[in-house]
């Protein structure tokens, strides 16, 4: 027996009186499930709206949070281009300077003298320019001395410098792979596809490799293949350790926003159901002019990766310079046709940024005796070098592009060592890289970016926010009475495709599959009623302001086709309706 | 058994706090003419003292009734925003403003009525010693408003009712002097419905106040009506199957002044309540168990488990001189001291894993004090009797109450006035000494105007009628002493 029961027994024997107290506790009263709507079969439902109008209300999501989120959701959530340039440099300037014998590889190690490579330090030997050798007695110099002045530099400044051969690298590798051309996003109007340009130079940074620590790095850069029908075969071979969150991370937006569900009906079966209001809101809920509408904590100071291993594939074939000047700017050098990824382009590509870094034309002579020229070097404005002797004083190198020239020298030297053609693909690994955007600056680029897309925030806000409940095909919105005239009163608001929340794995709940989205004034639905006029900042949602009295139709996501009759308002935030099965 | 309903006690969930009307009023215990000088079973309760000095041992059995009317017009004088809003401070935007809260309001009433039932036995034993027991009900109230009314959010439906159990003994400690005392044990039970307006509720507002929703609010025990009575806060309430237990005494002095004079001295301790019962909640509203399941906020639809109310029943000293003016007339007027003063507040906890709520800082448990600040209450009657020669004797009384709540927290639950009394009654002698009492008391309020109600809680008009008809059978036990 009960504690309560053992109460009410005392209560009878002690208390003749409590036979006066009948009285009966709350009790809900149960909602009978009435099963589908039948054709010709009439229901009548209550709609309300209420608003819990939070201000400064601050939604923050930790780390943890955000590892609970279907990962399709945070990958489409951009939050920057980081430009790449800074971390290759950083990762170029580790390889020139690094000790050789920690290089691992001869590749790397022969990597290394080509960006260490000065007119000094060039082996003519077995280039296209191995006939300087021959004539540097007789003219008087020299071969690096020539090169050095053809190229404008110092004999001992490198041939191609680290910042050309960084700017090129970070171009030509990360530009020429799809990650680095487009990323998904969010379906909208203006992106059918979900793909968005990125920045050249840069990769795009989503809010799923934040939280991920980067660990799909590799795999988004990796080998792919292209829509022509070649692969890429990426450019990071390894990636691991990064630094860039703290366990503390968490992202905390301040919004001023109706926290509470749009009340709407399934029209299946007449029953209630949620909508998350943040996508109807969005556009208004952020103060973007407020410093701390976002606040991003938890980022490391510099972040950096702790190995990275790159890897630039080298042309199975040598490629050979060109023998003409025409067409201009490239002649018929077959290395312009190679795919942009390969070392080959990417340094006559480096080669040829040096070359017109510098003042064009550029002509060097060396004279004998009384100023008798024996030979003479010339830089057009176009890069065609040519090499004349007068004299008799041997045979000067074939005419090519400066860019063919440096190519072929940096050919033959990434192959020293014994490396056959096709075996100097460049991999280097550096360890602690700094990214080269301090964790300040990436809050603002990210703070700057939502700002100007605060939509991109609809999706997770909606999830950390799951207030979305049974299937509705259209909710109630109340306008706000300080709203303008045009936007008070009673509306009904078709449910949009940004309604539809996503599942764990990612998936959408249900699929938009509405026939005939919208209110109509017929019930063959040929009639439309519904716009997308301004009502609480929704500009998406197609809707209809109702009144007592007015019928509609509509058709579920089944196809099914009901008439709506708006019944007398129980009060001022209430909607009656009556549902009719047509068909 | 005196069934006395002279105010209506009733138990209010304020947070769901918890509170008896102010009513609870100098009881009426065995006929409406019993007191500290009324020789009659009921000394038992109303003057152990004068046990020593009945004739003889008695049994003084009463079955009555108790019916009444009590009238509430409110009178709105705040301004509430629309009930289904919701603002969460005031003011609220004059186009939100509920227009049709203003001025009177529909007028409500409830007609209590309820059958009594009440028994003593009691009387001189030996030359100086007396003895007695009672069984009655000081307290009680069946009453039942509109559902709908605008009295609601303090009360709907109540039944209390504290059953007395007194056993007394008096002893004559001289000639002209005898003192008592009575032991009581005390059972009540309470069942109460209401709405419970979240809007008042400490809980409620802290809980939105701090994270995770962070919203400075006006809700909670001050606020003001702009955020009052509004739909989804204001929840269905239920308190019932609550019983307590507790130990009092009672104390009495009589002194025999002179053959025709004699006076009457009595102390009631009043006891500290503590009723235990089961609470049932509706939270079933979208708002409370989904809509803010993200945040965290998801009370099941029905939340139900222990309910504690405390409440003290009044210390009381009650004087009464006995006049035998002529053979046939004897007057018994008198003044009682009530001391309301201790009851500054209704208290209740509420114990459920179901009220937990932690992502809001809210505990499994819920106290509340619904403020009364009542006041002491002093009573005057004056009873007397007449004898007809070879007839009934006539008893009748008048008097007045002082009222114990204050404007500032008066309500529906507890109406209450300055209150007139009156009463008449015959008694018809049989064989053996039996008799019989009927007899008819009234209870009426004056008409009470408040304006000054906290937070516009119960402004408005209070009217009180009370009318009790009993019979009591007096049985003597044993021969005349």
């Amino acid at each position: 027996m009960t504690r309560r029961a053992l109460r009410r027994a005392a209560l009878g024997a002690l208390l003749p009186l409590a036979l006066s107290g009948c009285f009966e506790a709350v009790e809900l009263v149960q909602d009978v499930d009435k099963g589908e709507v039948q054709t010709g079969e009439a229901r009548e439902v209550e709609l309300r709206m209420l608003r819990l109008d939070v201000k400064d209300y601050r939604q923050t999501l930790s780390l943890a949070d955000l590892k609970r989120l279907p990962k399709a959701t945070l990958e489409e959530l951009w939050l920057l281009d980081l430009e790449m340039l800074p971390l290759v440099t950083n990762t170029l300037l580790y390889l020139r300077d690094a000790n050789p014998a920690e290089l691992g590889s001869q590749a790397a190690i022969n990597m290394q003298t080509l960006l260490k490579m000065s007119p000094d330090e060039i082996d003519f030997s077995a280039t296209q320019l191995e006939e300087l050798l021959a004539l540097s007695g007789a003219i008087g110099a020299p071969p690096a001395r020539a090169i050095a002045d053809l190229m404008q530099i110092h004999r001992a400044e490198v041939v191609i410098p680290l910042d050309v051969a960084a700017q090129v690298l970070t171009i030509g590798l990360i530009g020429s792979h799809p990650s680095g051309q487009v990323r998904r996003g969010a379906v909208t109007p203006d992106h059918p596809d979900g793909l968005y340009d990125v920045t050249p130079g840069t990769i795009p940074v989503t809010l799923a490799d934040v939280v991920e620590e980067f660990a799909s790095l590799q795999q988004k850069f990796g080998p792919v293949d292209l829509p022509d029908g070649t692969r890429h075969p990426g450019f990071i071979e390894e990636a691991s350790g990064f630094a860039v969150i703290e366990d503390q991370f968490a992202m905390t937006v301040k919004v001023d926003a109706n926290a509470l569900p749009y009340k709407g009906i399934d029209l299946t079966d007449g029953s209630g159901a949620n909508v998350n209001s943040i996508g109807v809101q969005i556009e208004q809920i952020f103060d973007t002019s407020d410093p701390e509408w976002m606040q991003v904590e938890g980022l490391v100071p510099e972040p950096g990766i702790g190995r990275l291993t790159v890897r630039v594939a080298e042309n199975p074939a040598f490629i050979p310079s060109g023998t003409r000047k025409d067409p201009v700017p490239h002649g018929d050098s077959p290395v312009w046709d190679l795919p942009p990824w390969e070392f080959e382009r990417l340094v006559a590509r480096m080669a040829e940024i040096t070359t017109f870094q510098k003042r064009l034309p550029n002509c060097v002579e060396y004279t004998v005796g009384a100023g008798t020229v024996v030979f003479q070097g010339c830089v057009d404005d176009a890069g065609w070098t040519t090499f004349e002797t007068f004299n008799n004083a041997g045979n000067p190198p074939e005419p090519a592009y400066m860019a063919d020239v440096m190519l072929n020298m940096a050919q033959v030297r990434l192959h020293d060592g014994g490396l056959a053609e096709g075996e100097a693909s460049v991999a280097f690994t550096v360890r602690d890289a700094v990214v080269g955007l301090g964790s300040a600056d990436m809050v603002e680029r990210i703070k700057i970016n939502m700002a100007q897309n605060p939509k991109a925030l609809r999706e997770l806000a909606a999830l950390t926010k799951e207030t979305t409940l049974g299937a509705a095909d259209f909710f109630y919105v109340r306008g706000r009475e300080t709203a303008p005239p045009a936007e008070q009163g009673d509306w009904l608001f078709f449910i949009a495709p940004s309604d539809i929340p996503r599942q764990p794995d990612g998936s959408y709940a249900r699929p938009y599959a509405y026939p005939a989205p919208g209110f109509f004034a017929d019930e063959a639905l040929t009639q439309p009623v519904a716009v997308t006029t301004a009502v609480d900042g929704d500009t998406d949602h197609l809707k209809v302001q109702v009144n007592p009295g007015d019928t509609l139709y509509v058709a579920d996501d089944e196809g099914r086709v009901f008439r709506l009759d708006v019944g007398a308002k129980p009060s001022r935030a209430r909607l009656k309706l009556g549902i009719r099965r047509l068909r | 058994m005196r069934y006395s309903s002279v105010t209506l006690p009733a138990l209010l969930a304020a947070a769901p706090g918890a509170a008896v009307a102010s009513g609870l009023d100098a009881p009426v215990i065995g006929t409406a003419f019993s007191g500290p000088v009324a020789h009659d079973a009921a000394a038992v309760h109303h003057n152990p003292g004068l046990l020593v000095h009945l004739d003889r041992p008695a049994l003084l059995a009463s079955l009555g009734v108790v019916a009444g009317h009590i009238g509430y017009t409110r009178d709105y004088r705040g301004a509430y925003q629309l009930a289904d809003g919701f603002e969460l401070r005031g003011p609220v935007p004059a186009a939100l403003v509920d227009a049709s809260k203003s001025g009177e309001a529909g007028s409500v009433s409830a007609t209590p009525f309820s059958p009594t039932l009440d028994v003593f036995v009691g009387g001189r034993v030996h030359d100086r010693l007396g003895l007695g027991l009672g069984v009655y009900v000081p307290y009680a109230a069946p009453v039942s408003f509109d559902e709908h009314g605008p009295q609601r959010f303090q009360l709907q439906e109540a039944f209390i009712a504290i059953t007395r159990v007194t056993g007394s003994v008096g002893v004559g400690v001289h000639d002209k002097v005898s003192i008592g005392a009575g032991v009581s044990y005390l059972f009540g039970l309470a069942n109460l419905k209401k709405i419970q307006d979240f809007g008042a509720v400490k809980d409620f507002s802290d809980a939105l106040a701090g994270p995770p929703v962070s919203q400075a609010n006006d809700f909670g025990p001050d606020a003001p009506p702009a955020v009052r009575e509004l739909d989804i806060l204001a929840r269905p309430f239920s308190l019932t199957d609550a019983t307590a237990h507790a130990l009092s005494f009672v104390a009495g002095v009589h002194i025999q002044a002179n053959p025709n004079v004699e006076i009457g001295l009595s102390y009631d301790h009043g006891a500290e309540l503590e009723f235990e019962g089961d609470f049932a909640l509706d939270m079933n509203d979208d708002f409370f168990t989904q809509d803010l399941a993200s945040e965290g906020l998801v009370y099941a639809p029905l939340v139900q488990g222990d309910a504690f109310l405390t409440f003290r029943i009044p210390k009381r000293v009650a004087a009464s001189v006995g006049v035998d003016v002529s053979d046939v007339l004897r007057l018994e007027p008198g003044l009682t001291w009530v001391k309301w003063s201790d009851v500054d507040a209704f208290r209740i906890r509420l114990e459920s894993p179901d009220l937990a709520q932690p992502k809001f800082g809210l505990p499994p448990r819920s106290r509340a004090e619904l403020p009364r600040r009542w006041q002491d209450s002093l009573h005057a009657v004056l009873p007397g009797r007449y004898r007809l020669t070879d007839g009934p004797e006539l008893l009748w009384l008048v008097g007045y109450e002082s009222p114990a709540s204050p404007d500032e927290t008066i309500d529906a639950a507890s109406p209450d006035g300055h209150r007139l009394l009156g009463g008449f009654g015959a008694r018809f002698g049989f064989a053996n000494g039996m008799s019989l009492l009927a007899d008819l008391k009234l209870q009426a309020t004056l008409p009470r105007e408040v304006t000054s109600s906290e937070n516009d809680l119960a402004n408005g008009r209070y009217t009180l009628f009370i009318a009790a008809v009993g019979a009591h059978l007096t049985v003597p036990l044993g021969g005349a002493q």
